[in-house]
Order: C-alpha cells, then structure tokens, then sequence
C-alpha cells in the first residue's frame, strides 16, 4: 500500500538525474500501563534507492517487555484465590484482586522490502519478516502490487501476505479445557498459519482531499489459543473458585476468518491537515468493532507542526469469551456467565481482550525539522475498559521519540 | 454483515463514477497532497508501533495493508 501511496502522491519535485534517495530513521517507543505491563520498543529503518524509483529496505525492531498480565482468572471479592502460574508457581491473589501473572520477554525482529516499479503505472512492493522471542517465533512474507489510473488520479492496489508462527511456551503446550493442576503429558510446541490479503482504492478527489477505501480478509490456522490464560471454574452456589479444579486452561478455537472494511478521508491546505478513518471488522469468532481514528495537525513557526490524535474503538465480545464458567446453569444469570461443564465446550477463553470493550485513545504529536532530519516526539493516554465493568480499567501512557531523515 | 457490505460496493461504485468526473490535478498542483501528514499510510515508524499495541490489546487487526511479522503478544 506504500507503493501506491508515493507514486500517487509525488509532486513533481525530483533530484537531479543521477541522484538518488536515501531515508533513514529510528523511533523508541515506551509503552506503559499503570500496574501491569510495561513495553521499551526500539527499531530502526533505512530505506534506500539504488535505480530510479527502486528502493530496498530494512527494518530491525528490539522490544523488551515486562510486568503482569492478567491471567483470565475471574477476580473473587472478599476470598484470597491460590493460583498456578505458567511456570509451576503457586501464586496467591487477595480478595477483589484481578489475578494476573508476571512476565518479562525479549522481543527482535527484522523486516527486509524491496519496492521496483514494473511500469509507469505498475508498481510492486515486496517483504519478508522474521521475528524471535522466548516463547514465540515468526516468519512472514507479502507481496503488493498497485496500478495508477486516470493521470495518476486513482490508484488500485492489492496485497497478499502470509506467515508461519510457532509458539513454544515455558512448561509447553497445555491441554486445553483441563486443570491447571492437571499433570497431563503436553507437546512442547504447536504452529499456527496465516493468510490476509487486502484489495484497495485510493483517489484523489482535488488538490486538498483524497479517499482510501480497502477491504481485507484473513484466515488463521492451528494453535490460536494463549497457552498462559486460564478461566476460573466457580461453584454455582457460592460464585467462589469451586472445590477441586477451580481453574481451567483456556482453549481457542483452530481456525479464524477475519475481515476488515477500511474508509480514510484525507484533507489539508498548505498548513494544516486532517486524517479521518474508520474500520469495521467483523469474524466467525462473533467479534465485531468499530474504529474511529482523527489526526489535526497545523504547522507552528519555523517549520514546527503540531498534530492532535483521537481513537476511539468498541468491540463486542467473542462466541466463547466468559467471565468464568460454572458447573451448571443458573437461573438469573446472564447466559454469557453460564455454559455447560467443560466436557460440552469446544472453546472457553477469559481473556478480557476477547470480551465486550472500548478503548480511547487521546495524545498529540510534535514534530521539529532540523538541518539533520525530523525530530517527533508523541505521547498518548490509552484508556481500556470492560463494558460490563467486570475488570479495572486498564491505564496506559504511550510515548514514542522519531528520527528521520532523508538525503540524495 | 451483508449491509455493511453493501454500503461498501456502493461507495465502490460511487468512487469509480466521481473519478471519472473529477478534474485532473497536475504533477505541479500537488503540493498539498505531498505533506507528509497527507499521505494514506502515515508514517511507518508510528503507524507500525500502533498496529502493534491495539493487535496486542484488542480483538481485531488489520485494514490497510498486509505484512509485518506476527507475535505472541495475542
């Protein structure tokens, strides 16, 4: 889609004939939730063009990660609850405490593209990724094609990309819907595969406004499910952890089919600009959301700019996703609380992630070009909460630091 | 699900007419639609750090593009 996006776009406003473009940059990025997770992410990117309109580029990404994440246990007012983390520890929660485990991972990644244009209307980008961590790895790869229309006015693009994933976590692969205390043999790694593509429109509507319109599809396969998340298996009597077995591994199901409707609506004039997005995604896990993204920005003097960001997103709650499960229905109960005994369920998470959410996201960016690249600094408040109220809200500050900088 | 998709096909085939009846803008009128902040995919550097959160706090992925490695982060 970037593809697209520069040969659309371009001005006019070339270098001399044997010179050629070279862009680099480096961000780092610390992403914060009060109480629980805190993530450093590093990357640097450099983009080069050796034959005209031909680049290569390279991507390398260092994250560091840390804090607790809840575990999907239910939180239990009043009664302290004994867990068993993903490690083999016993863990004890205070009443009216979100059991949560502690982490920490590492995190590096490198991405390598190559953009060549076929024709003067015909342009192909391609990338392959390959990503390491402790308990995860991934290799990826996707190919874009674009085709400008009418004098450069519209321009359709379609992107194919795939990835094999394999997840080893720490004590292996635990068998889904049992006991976290079950002593069951388990594999020690599992694999999962996955597919999207994207079809697009993008067109310039006049000097100042252009249009994006895509839609996309994926299908993930294989081992979908957390291996670190349980649920909490209550008595239906007392809605305290049951006696025996009061925490199952979560189980997600195979296979996934996701799709996306995207809208973007740009605006500008010589001195400020205006991004308005929307994206309705919907699978055949029964989660639907709404995305609202804006971003204003305005120029400020000597060549500043500020720009003012607002996101704000909804999601409904997967077929499978419960605030616990319970040994029998109960009258009075939303039947989202209640299901069958696990010997009936095909699928259970309490991940709150896969429940009924918003989130806002409200920040601003300030951008400073200089004689050596353009200086950004950004910083955002992430607000994350249960629509039910059934978890704490989840707090988060986002600050990132950006470099670029291009030269012939 | 199938209105949304309707809705879409519409705005397709809305697209597709308006950009056959939409005055051509020159190589040299395109200042505006150069700003950076102007371009559709926004820059790589934020863009890919934000894709990466809302994959690893949220249900839903995707939209604009395909790529970018996966994680254990979901």
């Amino acid at each position: 889609m970037s593809a697209a996006t520069c040969a659309l776009l371009s001005s006019g406003v070339a270098p001399a004939a044997d010179e050629f473009e070279t862009e680099v940059g480096a961000s780092s990025l610390l992403y914060h939730e009060i109480g629980r997770v805190t993530v450093s992410e590093n990357s640097l990117l450099l983009k080069h063009e050796f034959r005209d309109d031909e680049f290569v580029t390279a991507k390398a990404v260092f994250d560091v990660m840390s804090g607790v994440s809840p575990s999907g246990a239910a939180k239990i007012a009043g009664d302290v609850q004994t867990i068993t983390s993903p490690s083999g520890h016993l863990i004890t929660i205070q009443g009216d405490q979100t059991p949560s485990f502690s982490f920490s991972d590492i995190r590096s990644a490198l991405t390598l593209g190559w953009l060549k244009p076929l024709s003067r209307t015909l342009n192909l980008s391609l990338d392959a990724t390959g990503s390491k961590e402790e308990d995860y790895s991934s290799l990826g790869a996707s190919a874009s094609l674009s085709k400008e229309l009418f004098k450069k006015m519209t321009t359709l693009s379609f992107g194919l990309g795939g990835s094999l994933d394999n997840v080893e976590p720490r004590g292996g692969i635990p068998v889904g819907l049992t006991s976290s205390t079950s002593s069951l043999s388990r594999k020690e790694e599992e694999s999962k595969q996955i597919l999207d593509s994207v079809v697009g429109i993008t067109q310039i509507l006049n000097r100042k406004s252009l249009m994006q319109l895509n839609y996309s599809i994926g299908y993930s396969t294989g081992y979908l499910t957390d291996p670190y998340k349980i649920i909490s298996y209550l008595d239906s009597a007392t809605d305290e952890p049951r006696t025996g077995d009061p925490y199952y591994f979560e189980q997600r199901p195979s296979e996934r089919l996701r799709q996306n409707i995207y809208l973007k609506y740009l605006h500008g004039t010589r001195s400020e600009s205006i991004d308005a997005s929307y994206r309705f995604f919907w699978d055949d896990w029964g989660v639907q959301s709404h995305t609202f993204d804006m971003r204003y920005e305005y120029d400020l003097s000597k060549g500043a700019s500020l720009q003012w960001h607002a996101r704000v997103y909804g999601q409904s709650r997967a077929d499978f996703y419960h605030y616990f499960l319970y040994d029998d229905p109960v009258d009075g109960i939303a039947a989202r609380d209640v299901t069958d005994a696990p010997g009936d369920l095909s699928a259970a998470s309490g991940d709150y992630r896969l429940g009924s959410l918003n989130t806002y996201t409200f920040g601003a960016k300030y951008s400073l070009p200089s004689s050596y690249g353009v200086f950004s600094v950004r910083s955002e408040l992430m607000v994350q909460h249960d629509r039910k109220q059934k978890f704490e809200p989840v707090f988060a500050f986002i600050t990132q630091l950006v470099w670029r900088l291009k030269f012939f | 699900m199938l209105n949304i998709l309707k809705i879409a096909i519409l705005l397709l085939i809305l697209l597709s007419i308006s950009a056959c009846s939409i005055k051509t803008v020159k190589p040299w009128e395109r200042g505006v639609l150069a700003r950076e902040s102007m371009k559709s995919d926004g820059h790589p550097l934020i863009k890919s750090a934000d894709d990466k959160i809302y994959f690893s706090k949220e249900a839903s992925s995707g939209g604009q593009g395909v790529g970018g490695g996966g994680c254990g982060c979901n």
